[in-house]
This record gives structure tokens, C-alpha cells and sequence, in this order.
């Protein structure tokens, strides 16, 4: 008897549960948003979704010309590695390849046995000769560009972008010379950097320089998630490589042709890491101390990819349905409602703009940058008041004089 | 001459060379204070209190209020005191009312606080409850549900900004105890078998606030900051998002792998005006968008495909994990000089013959039905796997090779790329998790099959890009006060204190109206803060003074004030020398004199004395 009442407990919580899944899926409408969001694809481990790349050579003339193959190199590289030409900024005195000088006109060579033309047909210069200049290329960091300049010449990045930032010239003890004619300091760098971070303008940012005493350049880097390495610590020098004796001129610079050694052999899917290419730094190769500073960067030097910097990401997402949409005869446009909202504040904008456009250039002492007649014409109180005092003085002195 | 000339001349010099010296001083002394004045920066002041008033954690409150409307056929109605059930419901709202409020009291402020620190967020609900005849409790058992049946229901009311609740009657036969229909202009209808009060707030209410919470958690995540590895839901959906921008440019491009195989064309722009424009018209509040479409031919993919021939279906296929390289970045043209507008990017691609059918093949191996996929805040592509079992069809065309794309072959790619698209721009469908709903009750929801977006979404979207805009402005300003703050001689003109004057007004305004619930000009504040915070800090005087060290200027200047400055410095040195001198000769003098009339005394009295 006792054996009979539990089966039937059991059997009646059996029916019960049947009851209650049979009303759990027996509602007679169509739910489509029920199965939870399965997102199905390829996502990289970095969170990152774009990539960036500065590269910049500082000097001009014929005999740097090892530094403009540095960067046309590093640039091969990188647009072999899949980031578009959009993505990559090249700053480049290119004076190079159509140099008199040049035996083999139009092309670049980084190696004496001249197999691998750099220039080749598809390169995009985006500041060209006196376009490289210190100004610009902190225009270009922080993004504060004059309205004119186009998309290429713009560092359009977000805070989901890795930048390369590279560059390569002649340097010194927290200096880098920009053509001869002015310089940058690390403060510079580093003020630029912190612009960057402040408006999110990068996810992380890998900072490469090859010049004399490199370290110096990242030691006053504080923002966060930059990760930076150079060719020679403070006080050394960094050397080129080789010379090609038909052009006369070295074509190379020895910490780039290594990195390089390594570089060439990463495909998109390689899984290298950041901390292979730099375990492969041999000084008595390079014959100075490449610098690696790692403090200011989050992520393990182990788990960064190669490709995060010098490859362009590749995430995707796979798309699993379409989103339903009916369409009457094709003049047959829903009717919808106007925005009854007029935005005043974009004219507001707008004449703020307008109303100051003789001040876009600022009144800065230092540089003619621009003549103002109008402003020219009407002198300042204080500047006619000095004048007078001058012409005064002059007069009195005269007299005294006589 | 004799000696009284010469000290005549000799007082005259001296008071000649005094004035000499004293007047090029006078001058130089008059100049220096005219330079430093005539030289310095111009520097408009900022606002910096007020500035710094919206880092402040707490002056970030964003308080959202809903008006909500309970809408009773009359049939119901008239059994039901309004007033009564108004004031439950309204209690029940209350009781719940804690969305956003998790008071984390302000820790304390650390350099980087701004931006780990999510905003706080809260909704409060304002309930009224009315009745109507336009419609009986039991429409619902007449008419399908479907989308048609949301605009059945449309109350005439001149307030744009409230949800409407139906109550209405659910069919005896359903064996959920409430269904709830979540309509396509802002109508939430809820199927009731037992139409009491209790039932209303029971089925209503809990529902509502978990809709509200679940987008709450959706804002507040939008702004955590994680640098830890992790592929999560929300990660993943923060990389796929684009970030907010007033404009956008999108491109719709045909690439055609191989044009010996066919020669392309389609109706594209008939199409988006046809599928599209509703769309960008009601999105067009939020942002605005360019949109150009381009054919390319001979533009294959560097992806090779690889072959199945399994199961009776040969065909050409992808893996999902190379499909990130099907973009050929280097060759394919797709960036625009034009506009500075964060592109989108839409791709249909035709392979060659050489690889049709071409699939795409799931991390499962199985083939994707929609042979399509999304690259994070890039843009969508669809491959084109219809192309063979079209041939039939081009040939009447007389050219075997021609093919055009109609607006109606279009339609299943323009609903793929639309659902991109949605997904790109941060619009997320309702959804609830089961855990969230209280058992046996059903929600479907509605889709808008016109315009591509929901009233719902739509307020959802603007609601989070609100907040958004809100917090990015106000961390612009801050960085720009930063900014002026710590570099003394920039620039700072007053076009950059008139944006950031009206930034300031825009957002004073935001936190005033955003109570009203009125989303829309709500938004436009926060949207009009933002992109006058970001001229302001992308301004192109800003950079002048950034790499000008004080080294410079000395150097610039010192060649001027050296050779002036050392002969002044020298005279003047001379002069108080020689003026030294005299006192003491003079003194010296006096002493002699003194000394002298001493002796003619002591000599006359001594004479005195002899006589």
C-alpha cells in the first residue's frame, strides 16, 4: 500500500511536470527573440577593431638616404600585413628616389643586392618633403588639424585602434631632428601621447624609434598602454648597416634590418609574439643596446601579437538573419513623421565659426604666419603709446644734445 | 679758462650725460612693460568651475522619467475605478523605483576616475491610467498579431512621448497565464485571462521595470573599461558598435571577382531609397548619412576557397576564422577623401565562376544560411550565393553574361546589410532572458518591417547616446581645461570660449529638460554639447604653443636685449661710481675746506694773538 501511494506521488509530479512544459511551449504565438544571442565569428584576443600606423622619417638629403628605407621598409611591412594605405600615415622627405645622385632612378633600395624595389608602383606619401615638420606631425597626433586637410592626412583613430607610431631620423638626447631645420623633445612626445589618451584617440600604442640614443626619446612617455622600444640607450649611438658602394651611401640602419629579419617572416596568422621580436635584439648585431619600456603597458608581452601593431586585425562576426522588410511600389515611401524639432544650436555652431574666421590662425609672435591688413591698419593704443614715448625720448635727447 | 668756466662745463656735462642715460632708461623702461603686453599670448579665460563642476560624479545623475499610460478598453473599464488602479500601479512603480540609484557614495577622486567611474543613471515612471472606446478587450482574438495590429491600436493623443499599456483579453484556449506584446510605436500590450487589477500590475509591472533595467545595464556598460582578455556578450558588442558621430558616410560597393564571367549592375539607389530611407529618416535625428554606392569589377578576393564535395551539395567554402582576410585592403578601393566621416562600408561580392557556389562555412562546419558577416565597426558583406541558379534567367536577356540586380533581388541582401547595419550603430532588439519574466508568460515582439527600427529601439538608441554625449562632452571640456591648464602659453582664443561657453549652456539645458521626457531635444543638447566640446578641443590653434619650450624664446630674444642691455647696465654702473666718487671728493673737499678755514681761524687768532 505504502509502495502504491509513493508511485502515485511519483507519477502525479511526472504528470505535473509534463503540464508545466506543455504550457511553457504551447503558447500559440511565434517568439522569435527567444533563443539567447549567439554570437558566432573570429575575435582577436587584443580589443582592438582597427590599426593605425605613423611613420615618419625626420631627415632629407642624399646621404640619409638609409633613413627613408628604414621607413619604406617598416611601410612594406605593414601593407603586406593588411593595414590599407588609409590606415597608414607616411611622412617622408622623399628626395630620395629622384635624386640626381641616384643610379637606379625611382626606386629605394634597403640592400645592396638591390633585389626588393621599395618605391615600387604603389606607395602614398601623405606629408612629402617640407610637409614634415614638427608642427604637423603633433597636428597629426593630437588631431587638431586646419579644416582644409584631407581624410590621408588625417590620424582618424578611436579607442579601439593599436597605433604604430615609427620614426627614424637623426637624434640626440631627448631630441629628434626634423630636416635641419627644428626639432622634437620627448616632452613633445610625450605631451602628445597624453592628448591622445585624454580624447581615447588609441587603444595601445607601440612606439618605435630608431635613431641616436632612442631611450631617451620614451623616457618622459606617462600615458598608459604605450609600449615603447628603440634602437640605443641614452648615450649610445645606433649605427647603420651596410653600404651599397654603387650608390655611395649606406642603405640601412641596423636595428630596423633586424626587426626586419623578424618582420619578414610574419604572415597574418602568425601567432609570434612582441616579446620574440624583441628576444631576437642581439647588441653585438646591432652594436647598441635596443631599449624596451614596458611599464606603462598593460597586457603581457607574451600575449602580444606581432600582427596587433604591424598587422591589421581581423575580426568578424558571422550574420544570422536578415531583418525582415516589406516594400510597396518602389515611389511608395512610408510617410513619416518629420522631425518637429529644428536644431538651432548647429547654426549656433556655424556663426561661432564664422563669426571668428579672421582669428584661425592664431596672433603668435614667433611665426609670420599670416598678414592682416585690416589688423595692420588699426594700431594698438599701447603700440602708439610706446611710439610716442620713443619719438619723445629722441627728441629730448636732441635738444639736450644741441 | 678759467677755473669757474670749466666747473660750469664741467656741472653742465654731467647734467647732459645724466639726461642721456636717464631718458634711453625712461625709454627702456616704458618699452619693456609695451613689449611684454604687445607679445603676450592671447588667452581667453575658460570657465573652469563650471567645468569642473560636471566631473563631479553626482552632478552626472541622469534621471530619465517615463510617462506611462494604462489604456482600458471600456468594456473593462467601466467596472474598474481608474483613479484607484492609478494610484496602485503608480505605488508598485514606486516601490521598484531603485533602477540606477545603487548609491556608491563618490570615492575618492583619483586621476583617471572620469572615466573607469560608469554614470549614474535612474528611471522614474509616471503613471496615468484612462480608458477607451475606440476598441474592446477582445481585438485581439479578431485580428492577427502582427505588425498591422500595432497600428490598429493607436490612441490619438498629442503627447508623442508616452508608452501606452493595453490591457486587453486573452483567448481562453492559451495556455500561458499572460502574453505580452511589445508593439512597434511604443505599445505594450499585455493579454490577460483574468482581466483583475491584480493580474494588470502583476503581469504589467515587473515586466516594464525589467525592460528598463536591462537597458540601464546596457548603458552603464557601454562605459566600464576593461583591458582584461574576455570575449563576453557586452565586450563584444561594445567592439562592434561604432562610436557616436553626427555623420556617416556609407558605401555600398558591388565587387564583381571576375568580369569575364559576368558583367554586373544594379539598382542600387532605387533600392536604399526604396528599403533604406525610412530608415535613415528616422534615424536621422541621431545622425546624419552620406550614402554612395560604387560597382568594382576584377576585385576577387585574396581568400582562396576551399572545395567540399560532400553530400551531394559541391560547392566552394570559407572558414570562419580566415574570413578576416577576405578583404583585400591593399587593392580595393573603399576608403573616401572626401569627408572626414566615420565610413561604413557594405559589400556584395560576386565570386568567379571559378568558386561558385561559394559558402560560408560556421565554426561548426556547417553552411551559414545568410552567407553573410560583420567586421566590428567596419561595415557588413554579403557573399552573393544566388548567382548560379540565376543563369536561366539572364539568358532571355539575350546577353549571357549581363546580369542585373533589381530592386526585388536586392531585397534579401538589403535586409542582411540592414541588419548590419542596426547592429553597427548600437541598436539592440528587446530581449528578455527567461530567468527575467515571471513564469508562463510569453513576450513577442514586434518588428517594423517599413522603417527598419522600432519606436522603442529608437528610444533606446537615443537614450543611451544621450548619456554617451552627455559624459563625452563633459570629459572633453575637462581634458580641455586640462589642456589650457597646464600649458601657460597656448593660445586660447574666444571662439574656443564661445564653444565651451555653449557646450556648458547645452548641457545646463540637457539636465533641465531631461526630466520632461522629451528624448528628442534632449538629445539635441547632448548632441550639440558634444560636438561644440570637441571643436573646441580639436581646435587647430590649439596645437601652436605645444612645442614652443621656454629655451626658444630666450634664445629668440636674447640676441635683441644683450647688446642694449649690458651698455645700459654698464653706464648706470658708472654712474653711481663716479657719483660715489664725487660725494666723496666732495667730501673730501668740504673736509679740506673745513680744515683750511680752521686754519685761517687758528691763523688769525694766532695772529690775533701776535698783534
Amino acid at each position: 500500500m505504502r509502495i502504491f501511494q509513493t508511485h502515485i506521488y511519483i507519477i502525479s509530479i511526472i504528470f505535473f511536470f509534463i503540464n508545466v512544459c506543455r504550457s511553457e511551449y504551447s503558447s500559440e504565438f511565434h517568439f522569435p527573440n527567444e533563443r539567447e544571442e549567439i554570437i558566432d565569428g573570429f575575435f582577436s584576443k587584443s580589443r582592438h577593431t582597427n590599426n593605425w600606423a605613423v611613420l615618419v622619417d625626420t631627415s632629407r638629403y642624399w646621404f640619409n638616404y638609409r633613413h627613408i628605407a628604414n621607413v619604406l621598409s617598416i611601410y612594406r611591412t605593414v601593407k603586406r600585413l593588411g593595414i590599407p594605405d588609409s590606415n597608414i600615415i607616411l611622412m617622408l622627405a622623399d628626395d630620395v628616389a629622384c635624386n640626381p645622385r641616384n643610379r637606379f632612378q625611382a626606386t629605394v633600395y634597403n640592400n645592396a643586392e638591390r633585389k626588393l624595389d621599395l618605391y615600387g608602383d604603389n606607395i602614398e606619401v601623405d606629408y612629402r618633403g617640407y610637409e614634415v615638420t614638427v608642427e604637423n606631425f603633433i597636428r597629426l597626433l593630437t588631431g587638431r588639424h586646419l579644416p582644409d586637410t584631407p581624410r590621408s592626412k588625417r590620424l582618424l583613430s578611436d579607442d579601439r585602434s593599436n597605433v604604430l607610431v615609427y620614426m627614424t631620423g637623426h637624434g640626440g638626447e631627448e631630441f629628434l631632428k626634423f630636416q635641419d631645420t627644428e626639432e622634437i623633445s620627448s616632452y613633445d612626445i610625450a605631451d602628445a601621447f597624453e592628448q591622445m589618451w585624454e580624447k581615447r584617440r588609441y587603444n595601445e600604442l607601440l612606439f618605435m624609434i630608431d635613431t641616436c640614443q632612442a631611450s631617451s626619446m620614451f623616457s618622459r612617455v606617462y600615458s598608459p598602454n604605450i609600449l615603447a622600444t628603440g634602437s640605443s640607450q641614452t648615450g649610445q649611438n645606433s649605427y647603420s648597416h651596410h653600404l651599397d658602394p654603387e650608390l655611395g651611401v649606406a642603405v640601412i640602419d641596423r636595428y630596423t634590418y633586424y626587426n626586419l629579419e623578424t618582420l619578414e617572416y610574419v604572415t597574418l596568422q602568425s601567432q609570434k609574439t612582441l616579446q620574440y621580436l624583441f628576444n631576437t635584439y642581439d647588441v653585438s648585431l646591432i652594436h647598441s643596446t635596443p631599449g624596451v619600456r614596458h611599464d606603462l603597458f598593460e597586457r603581457n608581452l607574451n600575449k602580444v601579437l606581432i600582427t596587433d601593431f604591424f598587422g591589421a586585425v581581423n575580426n568578424i562576426e558571422l550574420t544570422l538573419k536578415g531583418y525582415k522588410l516589406s516594400r510597396g511600389s518602389e515611389n511608395d515611401i512610408p510617410d513619416i513623421k518629420q522631425n518637429t524639432i529644428r536644431d538651432k544650436s548647429d547654426e549656433k555652431i556655424e556663426k561661432i565659426n564664422h563669426n571668428n574666421d579672421d582669428h584661425l590662425i592664431p596672433r603668435n609672435e614667433y611665426k609670420m604666419i599670416k598678414v592682416d591688413f585690416k589688423k595692420s591698419a588699426m594700431v594698438s593704443p599701447l603700440f602708439l603709446l610706446g611710439s610716442i614715448a620713443l619719438i619723445s625720448g629722441i627728441i629730448f635727447i636732441s635738444k639736450i644734445v644741441n | 679758462m678759467s677755473r669757474k668756466e670749466r666747473e660750469l662745463y664741467e656741472k653742465h656735462q654731467v647734467s647732459n650725460r645724466l639726461h642721456i642715460i636717464g631718458s634711453i632708461w625712461l625709454v627702456f623702461l616704458i618699452g619693456i612693460p609695451i613689449w611684454w603686453k604687445t607679445t603676450e599670448v592671447y588667452r581667453a579665460s575658460l570657465p573652469y568651475k563650471e567645468v569642473q563642476k560636471w566631473q563631479n560624479p553626482n552632478s552626472l545623475y541622469i534621471n530619465f522619467s517615463i510617462q506611462l499610460s494604462y489604456v482600458l478598453p471600456n468594456d473593462i473599464g467601466k467596472d474598474v475605478n481608474i483613479d484607484l488602479l492609478n494610484k496602485k500601479i503608480q505605488s508598485e512603480f514606486d516601490k521598484n523605483n531603485v533602477i540606477g540609484n545603487n548609491s556608491q557614495e563618490s570615492s575618492p577622486v583619483d586621476d583617471d576616475f572620469e572615466y573607469t567611474y560608469p554614470p549614474k543613471i535612474g528611471f522614474s515612471f509616471n503613471v496615468n491610467t484612462k480608458s477607451t472606446n475606440k476598441w474592446n478587450s477582445d481585438i485581439g482574438l479578431i485580428k492577427d498579431i502582427d505588425e498591422n495590429f500595432d497600428d490598429l491600436l493607436t490612441l490619438d493623443t498629442k503627447n508623442d512621448d508616452e508608452y501606452n499599456i493595453y490591457i486587453l483579453k486573452q483567448k481562453e484556449s492559451a495556455k500561458s497565464f499572460a502574453d505580452i506584446y511589445i508593439g512597434k510605436n511604443k505599445q505594450f500590450m499585455v493579454f490577460l485571462k483574468e482581466l483583475t487589477e491584480e493580474n494588470i500590475i502583476k503581469y504589467s509591472v515587473p515586466i516594464i521595470i525589467n525592460l528598463f533595467e536591462n537597458e540601464h545595464t546596457d548603458i552603464i556598460s557601454s562605459f566600464t573599461e576593461e583591458r582584461e582578455e574576455n570575449e563576453s556578450k557586452e565586450e563584444i558588442k561594445k567592439m562592434r558598435t561604432f562610436k557616436y558621430a553626427s555623420n556617416y558616410q556609407i558605401l555600398y560597393s558591388l565587387f564583381n571577382g571576375n568580369v569575364n564571367d559576368y558583367i554586373v549592375n544594379w539598382d542600387i539607389e532605387k533600392a536604399i531609397k526604396s528599403y533604406f530611407s525610412p530608415f535613415f529618416e528616422t534615424l536621422s535625428l541621431i545622425s546624419k548619412f552620406e550614402i554612395s554606392s560604387q560597382i568594382q569589377n576584377f576585385g576577387t578576393s585574396p581568400l582562396s576557397a576551399k572545395y567540399s564535395n560532400t553530400n551531394d551539395n559541391a560547392h566552394y567554402y570559407l572558414e570562419t576564422k580566415n574570413l578576416g582576410h577576405f578583404i583585400n585592403s591593399a587593392e580595393w578601393n573603399l576608403a573616401s577623401p572626401v569627408s572626414t566621416a566615420p565610413p561604413i562600408n557594405f559589400i556584395l561580392y560576386i565570386p568567379p565562376i571559378s568558386q561558385s557556389p561559394l559558402y560560408i562555412h560556421d565554426s561548426k562546419g556547417d553552411i551559414l544560411e545568410t552567407n553573410a558577416f560583420l567586421i566590428p565597426r567596419w561595415g557588413g558583406i554579403v557573399i552573393d550565393k544566388n548567382r548560379n541558379t540565376t543563369d536561366a534567367e539572364a539568358n532571355t536577356n539575350g546577353n549571357s553574361n549581363y546580369y542585373n540586380y533589381t530592386v526585388n533581388d536586392l531585397q534579401p541582401i538589403m535586409e542582411l546589410f540592414l541588419d548590419q547595419l542596426r547592429s553597427l550603430l548600437g541598436i539592440n532588439e528587446i530581449k528578455f532572458l527567461p530567468t527575467d519574466l515571471p513564469r508562463n508568460v510569453r513576450v513577442l515582439y514586434s518588428t517594423d518591417s517599413k522603417r527598419g527600427i522600432t519606436s522603442w529601439e529608437l528610444d533606446q538608441l537615443l537614450r543611451k547616446r544621450t548619456v554617451q554625449n552627455l559624459i563625452n562632452a563633459s570629459r572633453t571640456l575637462n581634458s580641455l581645461a586640462k589642456l589650457v591648464g597646464s600649458l601657460s602659453n597656448m593660445v586660447v582664443l574666444d571662439k574656443i570660449q564661445e564653444k565651451v561657453l555653449f557646450a556648458l549652456e547645452c548641457l545646463d539645458n540637457a539636465y533641465k529638460e531631461i526630466n520632461g521626457g522629451n528624448y528628442k531635444q534632449v538629445f539635441l543638447y547632448s548632441k550639440n554639447a558634444l560636438v561644440a566640446s570637441e571643436e573646441a578641443f580639436f581646435d587647430p590653434t590649439m596645437v601652436s604653443m605645444l612645442y614652443f619650450p621656454d629655451e626658444h624664446k630666450y634664445a629668440v630674444y636674447m640676441p635683441l636685449f644683450l647688446p642694449i642691455s649690458v651698455p645700459l647696465a654698464l653706464v648706470l654702473k658708472e654712474e653711481f661710481k663716479k657719483r660715489k666718487k664725487n660725494k666723496k671728493e666732495k667730501e673730501n673737499n668740504e673736509a679740506v675746506v673745513d680744515n683750511k678755514e680752521k686754519k685761517e681761524i687758528i691763523e688769525s687768532s694766532t695772529k690775533e694773538v701776535n698783534s
